[in-house]
């Protein structure tokens, strides 16, 4: 480029000046003169302008003369100079101009480049965030998947602690009827047993009975065998020395008579206490109070089956409430791992969001690089960035919150099966 | 016996999310991050009664996968679900093609997944 000489190109431009104003001045003397009674006798005087005014009006008509006149004297004597001038004035506004857009080139490489790097400080923050989501995510699935498996547990506790009141009752159902047949075999028994003793007491009686008719015949002998004794012993005495022998066992015989009838006594005393202890042992028996007390402990069994009924009723009605819980607990838990999801979907809009800065980047950077050079085109960047927020924004159309609005509005549905 | 699922998703919150719900649910779960590793499963025995897929993922993406699961042997009717964020005509158009059974747009609640799979996974 050329540059000019900032020198001033001749000396002796003031005295030229002044020259040029000197016959400036003298020009317009010359006019005034000639002019001035022109001017009053066509339009002045007629107008009836004063003096005072007169004067004014052709000192103000003078000096409107006199300025062009003494430009266009100056000229020719200037003329270089002028020309010089104007090419300084000219580069100097070139030279500001490009002062200007370097100035500008330069800021906006530096706007530029801050942006970026708030960019990537936005980007990074944004994975931060998406690793504290995700991580609290998967905490949550576990908490999820824990309180889940504490209800499945409890759930399984109270199902086997009925299986185990169940299987009790069962037991107690079994141990209450083998109870309640002995209870009613006992209570069966005495009436046999009864029958039983009452048979033998009356065939014993009986015996006793026909005992008694043997003890009458002992008596009988004893009492012919007292009175053969007496005989014998009269008729010994008739017989005198003779009947002496005959006399001793006739006393023998008498005495043997007494032995009889006592023994018999005493036989059939016994007989007759027996035949008594027999007819009052018909008459009460202590195993009546047995089988009442075993009565009141059958009715005590029965009471207890009652009240396992009852418990066993007690943990139908709490298991059944307990599974509609659970049931309706891991229904919402299946529903809360269904929004877990939502994590994902918002990673995916992060990753698409740091996508379109990434390819924002390219272009700022290409704008920093084209910013340096006063001389670069820019135009066709705009074009790029509208081309990357037409590709974001049709990018987020395609995914899960506009499927969601779309359904809502009629469109495709959120499931569907082919 | 429980029927086995397998979960195919880069992402792990929602691999954890989808399995715990299956499993609480009676299923037997399998997982894999990608598509390949997938395949790797199927080709190493692994039979599942269903393949629940997302559709976005490095190495494999899921219509990859549908395409390579019913080239193989023996998984021709198994039934394929997409799990993804991507809800659009075009990309349903193609999963069906490739012979995806059914189309999800995440997120799924929990109930509404164990309706669907009932649907494909009769008596499940």
């Amino acid at each position: 480029m050329k540059h000019l000489d900032h020198r001033i190109p001749r000396s002796g431009l003031i005295p030229r000046l002044v020259a040029a104003a000197l016959v400036a001045i003298a020009v317009t003397s010359l006019i005034s003169w000639f002019c001035s009674s022109w001017l009053h006798t066509t339009f002045l005087a007629p107008a009836g302008v004063t003096w005072a005014g007169e004067i004014t009006i052709t000192t103000l008509l003078s000096m409107l003369t006199f300025t062009p006149l003494t430009l266009l004297i100056a000229w020719p004597f200037t003329r270089q100079e002028l020309i010089w001038l104007r090419a300084v004035i000219a580069e100097g506004d070139n030279r500001m101009d490009a002062y200007e857009r370097q100035a500008a080139g330069r800021y906006g490489a530096q706007l530029v480049e801050h942006d970026l790097r708030l960019d990537a400080a936005i980007v990074d923050q944004l994975q931060v965030v998406v690793g504290d989501t995700e991580s609290s995510a998967m905490a949550l699935i576990q908490q999820v998947r824990k309180l889940n498996d504490h209800a499945a547990e409890l759930l399984d506790y109270l199902g086997s602690s009925g299986l185990s009141a169940h299987d009790m009752e069962k037991e107690i159902e079994g141990s209450v009827a083998a109870i309640v047949q002995i209870s009613e075999f006992v209570q069966a028994l005495p009436d046999m047993i009864r029958e039983d003793v009452k048979g033998i007491q009356t065939a014993a009686i009986k015996e006793i009975d026909g005992l008694a008719a043997f003890i009458n015949v002992i008596k009988e002998i004893s009492k012919q065998t007292d009175l053969l004794a007496l005989n014998a012993a009269i008729e010994a005495a008739r017989a005198g020395d003779a009947g002496r022998g005959f006399a001793v066992v006739a006393g023998e015989v008498r005495k043997l008579s007494e032995r009889s009838a006592n023994a018999a006594a005493m036989i059939e005393k016994g007989l007759r206490d027996a035949q008594r202890t027999m007819q009052e042992g018909l008459k009460l028996s202590p195993m009546d109070r047995q089988i009442a007390e075993a009565g009141a402990i059958v009715g005590s069994i029965r009471k207890l089956q009652g009240n396992y009924d009852d418990i066993r009723e007690y943990y139908k009605t709490l298991i059944v409430a307990v599974t509609e819980h659970n049931t309706n607990l891991a229904a919402e838990i299946a529903e809360m791992l269904g929004q877990i999801q939502y994590q994902d979907v918002v990673r995916q809009r992060i990753e698409r969001v740091a996508a379109a800065v990434a390819q924002r980047k390219d272009i700022l950077l290409e704008l920093a690089r084209r910013l340096g050079n006063p001389q670069a085109d820019l135009t066709e960047l705009p074009a790029q960035m509208l081309g990357v927020l037409d590709e974001y924004l049709a990018n987020e159309a395609r995914h899960a919150p506009a499927a969601v609005a779309a359904e809502q509005a009629g469109g495709l549905p959120k499931f569907q099966l082919f | 016996m429980a029927k086995t699922i397998l979960i195919v998703d880069d992402s792990a919150t929602m691999v954890m999310s989808v399995k715990n719900n299956l499993e609480i649910a009676g299923f037997k779960v399998e997982t894999a991050e990608d598509g390949l590793k997938a395949l790797a499963k199927l080709k190493g025995g692994v039979k599942p009664d269903l393949i629940i897929t997302d559709i976005n993922m490095p190495h494999m993406g899921g219509m990859e996968l549908i395409k390579n699961v019913r080239a193989m042997p023996g998984f021709r009717f198994t039934p394929i679900l997409t799990l993804t964020t991507e809800s659009q005509a075009d990309k349903r158009a193609e999963g069906k093609k490739l012979g995806a059974t059914g189309w999800m747009v995440k997120p799924v609640g929990g109930t509404d997944l164990l309706k669907i799979i009932k649907q494909v996974l009769p008596g499940a």
